[in-house]
């Protein structure tokens, strides 16, 4: 793809303004909650509330004339929704797998008489053991959830020899490593409104993937995917969670509204969305890593654990994301790697921001913080020494060809922090009351695009139409959730054509207008779905007989184009033909390209209350090319703070199968007040094949904060932490039962 | 598809009974008093740009002002609000502050942005020039999940800066 001439871009780096701002800024942004139809009925969930039992009888009250019930018998379908696999039920028939799990449903007019007819639901249970975390999944004594061994996904695989390369290193770090539940908290709950169509039904909601929707709830509808037409509404945040939840709570609303011919809006309240929908997936992960005299990484063995929860969902996808960054970003000749997803009756885990990297990254990254205190050399030179460079071959083979630039990355966050000379004066810290202070590092990447084959199976297609009178629609089935696909896609479009932006436009998704771009997920819609976009304006251009590099598209158009006449064209994404992936032996290039990041955090540590107070955090993200440079610090701030709550304040977790914390006063997630000064560094080693050399940047500012925050509480107080989130609590816990102390 | 429609509140010149004036207007609601302001605004007069994001005081979606102070509009009962002056979204007058979070780049998926603007709107009334510590206190009721609040506070930063030269 051309890399365009700095010099000569109009719209393509600039911090355009967003285009959704002005309706966002007076409230007349349309979400789902929003919307209303004649005749509408409100919709509401009967939920389980037993970790895991057989359903005996569900028995409901009277119901008022007005008031539609339904349980499982009722869908004239397959009871699953459909996605890698048919484990989750639309709703439970014969047995109950987590608390919250939906059993049956009420649709009528009156959402409070709703409520008092589902507390008279009656449902008889039997109790099954219940499997109620990742360790308990793999011991294996109780029935599996999942096929025979509860294991959802498994990978493995060894590169050399890494028994005996640790039998030969004279150092060998060891750790296990927890990190636990996360929750999105998207300010906008999920919600759904559903409505007979044709002789259909249409599906307008907050989502990530409208495709998804339509291809998972065709089987239990027993309706062709084309009768199931799906829109996104404006969509207030998702983080991933929005990316398969929603096909469930699509399906419930469609079975209402085709049960009582009439439209069934569902909006979940905080307390149900935190109960039941998505979360990130706890991990365990144990780990060793060796060294050299020369301090050079010899080998690596990890086992990563995925508490996967009831059902399969996206897991295994997760699971090969968490596989693919364990090695970090460094060279290694001897790597023994097993990585599992195991079913457990929790809540189903998913998608979320990351998706199973930052999980690794947090032990990789922690191992490499704790490797350097013990050799005593700091963190940045001992990664410096082994860190992966243009021309080198990741864990899996991949030769990295170019737009390498994690190496930039780390430099720039070390010299604006002063990060070495901080590090060794925090170590010198002794006081014993009052405040320390700390700084901590991590390296790390985002492979951009689907994992392995997931770009190849989706064969993303994007059209785009030039009309004289109207100018360029894109037609793609990528949403914006906040993230700011709208603006940056149209810049995009605006350049490769140079017409203003306001004669740039994008087709609202829905299923019936645009073709299947892909979900919006995994970083991809600038890399992919813009390339696509590029690539069609250049086809555009060719139909009346210009040059990809001309720039007078509009006039020409308009000379060789009737005013009611329009051009179109379409791509299908092509995985590049030396991008090879071997999913079976976890060998070759599994991501298409790479964005690398390295982030410093510096904190003062209370040392009474082991209060920490995050002072700066300093983020720098090479990712090719920042099509709008105000949206990417949008990302890298944004993400870099939820990654903040993920490492030390979002404290969920389960007892005997409940959530303990389920609504926004327990469950906390970063205020105003918790925020440091964020700086970002934006950096920009230019793909190829990316338009205008984009990769993508949606994701990783999350993934390596967690362990630069928990180094520099290390760094602060002298003592190593392998779990997250590293609570106050945590903190004086760890420092109280271990006598011990490193320094 | 439509927005939530306005299901002909009655509107009069005079207070009467439980009467409240909303964006200027006066109103006599069909809904009890004892339903949430929230769902009154959104529901009966289809002011949606008011949002529900907790439901418990907690996330500052809701944020309206009531006699020009701030009020989470999901703890507040209709009946409250008898003979009060309740200010939307729709019915604020803050081009300076909403064109101050378009600028910077404050707003990303929206669902905060109103209760951020009307956060905004009641800080500056009372302390044009607020610091950075004053910013994050008075907008320390207000959920974003988005944008790390970096941008945020430096939309305020530039709106007080507006006003001043205003």
């Amino acid at each position: 793809m051309q890399k365009a001439n700095k010099t000569s871009l109009q719209y393509v780096g600039k911090p355009i303004a967003r285009v959704d701002a002005l309706d966002k800024i007076c409230g007349r942004a349309r979400y789902v909650d929003d919307l209303t139809m004649p005749g509408m009925l409100y919709g509401y969930t009967i939920r389980s509330t037993r970790q895991r039992a057989k359903i005996i009888s569900i028995q409901f009250p009277a119901l008022p004339a007005d008031v539609v019930g339904v349980t499982a018998k009722d869908i004239p379908g397959k009871n699953y929704v459909a996605l890698f696999n048919t484990d989750q039920p639309l709703l439970a028939e014969q047995v109950v797998n987590y608390i919250g799990e939906p059993i049956a449903l009420l649709a009528g007019p009156d959402m409070e008489i709703l409520k008092e007819l589902a507390n008279q639901v009656q449902i008889e249970y039997q109790e099954i053991p219940s499997i109620d975390n990742l360790e308990e999944s793999l011991v294996g004594n109780k029935p599996p959830i999942f096929g025979q061994d509860n294991v959802f996904k498994s990978y493995a695989y060894i590169k050399g020899n890494p028994a005996q390369a640790f039998a030969t290193s004279p150092t060998v770090i060891s750790g296990t490593y927890r990190t636990g539940y996360q929750e999105h908290a998207y300010l906008e709950t999920q919600g759904m409104l559903a409505f007979p169509y044709q002789s259909g039904v249409k599906i307008i909601g907050s989502m990530q993937c409208p495709f998804y929707i339509q291809k998972g709830i065709a089987p239990p509808l027993n309706l062709p995917p084309e009768m199931i037409v799906v829109e996104q509404a404006v969509t207030g945040g998702a983080f991933g969670g929005k990316e398969d939840f929603p096909s469930l709570l699509a399906g419930h609303v469609a079975l209402l509204a085709l049960k009582t011919g009439k439209p069934v809006k569902m909006i979940y309240d905080r307390h149900e969305d935190i109960l039941c929908t998505t979360k990130r997936h706890p991990s365990r992960t144990i780990h060793r890593i060796a060294f050299d005299q020369q301090k050079r990484l010899t080998a690596l063995a990890v086992d990563i654990v995925l508490d996967g929860g009831a059902h399969s969902t996206l897991s295994q996808v997760v699971l090969a994301r968490s596989a693919l960054s364990a090695p970090g970003v460094y060279r290694w000749a001897n790597i023994n790697l097993q990585a599992r997803a195991v079913a457990t009756n929790q809540v189903p885990t998913g998608a979320f921001r990351g998706f199973g990297a930052p999980q690794a990254f947090f032990a990789i990254e922690q191992q490499m913080n704790h490797a350097a205190y013990r050799l005593g050399i700091d963190p940045y030179q001992l990664r410096k020494i082994n860190l992966l460079r243009e021309g080198d071959a990741t864990a899996t083979g991949q030769v990295l060809k170019e737009s390498v630039g994690v190496e930039k990355a780390l430099d720039a966050v070390v010299n604006k922090t002063d990060f070495v000379q901080k590090y060794w004066n925090y170590r010198q810290q002794n006081s014993q009351t009052g405040k320390r202070k700390g700084i901590g590092l991590a390296a790390f990447f985002h492979g951009c695009g689907f994992t392995g084959k997931g770009e190849e199976l989706i064969k993303a297609t994007a059209t785009v139409d030039y009309l004289p009178s109207v100018g360029l629609v894109i037609r793609i089935a990528n949403v914006e959730m906040g993230q700011g696909m709208a603006t940056v896609l149209r810049q995009v479009g605006a350049e490769a054509l140079c017409i203003p932006l306001e004669r740039t436009h994008i087709l609202g998704p829905n299923t019936a207008e645009v073709p299947n771009s892909g979900p919006t997920v995994a970083s991809r819609t600038t890399m992919i779905v813009g390339g696509l976009i590029y690539q069609c304006c250049l086809d555009l251009k060719q139909q009346i007989g210009m040059a990809a590099e001309a720039a007078n598209f509009a006039g020409v158009a308009a000379q060789k184009l009737n005013p009611d006449e329009h051009i179109s064209a379409t791509r299908h994404y092509r995985v590049p033909p030396d991008v090879v992936w071997d999913e079976e032996r976890f060998v070759g290039d599994a991501y298409p390209v790479y964005s690398w990041g390295a982030v410093v955090v510096e904190v003062e540590v209370e040392l009474l209350t082991y209060e920490v107070t995050v002072t700066k955090l300093t983020a720098a993200h090479e990712i090719g090319k920042a099509i709008n440079p105000i949206l990417v610090e949008g990302q890298i701030e944004g993400g870099s703070l939820q990654g903040l709550g993920y490492a030390s304040l979002e404290n969920l977790v389960s007892h005997q199968g409940q959530l303990q914390q389920v609504t926004l006063t327990d469950y906390l997630i970063p205020t105003i007040l918790d925020t440091p000064e964020i700086e970002p560094i934006i950096l920009e080693e230019p793909y190829s094949l990316g338009p205008y050399g984009a990769k993508g940047v949606g994701e990783i500012p999350f993934v390596g904060i967690a362990p630069a925050y928990v180094g520099a509480v290390e760094n602060a107080l002298g003592t190593e932490f392998f779990e997250i989130p590293l609570t106050p609590e945590k903190i004086y816990r760890q420092l109280h039962t271990h006598t011990e102390d490193r320094s | 598809m439509h927005q939530e429609t306005i299901n002909n509140p009655k509107k009069s010149s005079e207070p009467i009974g439980l009467r409240l004036k909303v964006n200027g207007q006066w109103y006599s609601p069909r809904s009890a008093p004892t339903t949430r302001l929230l769902d009154f605004l959104r529901r009966e007069l289809g002011l949606t740009g008011t949002k529900e994001g907790c439901g418990e005081g907690e996330c500052g979606a809701c944020l309206v002002l009531l006699n020009g102070e701030i009020v989470n509009s999901c703890l507040v009962l209709l009946g409250q609000c008898a003979g009060q002056e309740v200010t939307t979204i729709e019915g604020l007058d803050a081009q300076v502050i909403q064109q101050a979070f378009v600028d910077v780049g404050a707003i990303q998926c929206g669902f905060c942005t109103p209760g951020l603007i009307i956060a905004t709107y009641a800080l500056l009334q009372r302390n044009p020039r607020p610091n950075r510590e004053e910013i994050q206190q008075a907008l320390a009721g207000n959920l974003c999940r988005c944008t790390g609040y970096q941008k945020v506070i430096k939309a305020v930063q530039v709106a007080a800066d507006q006003h001043g030269r205003g």
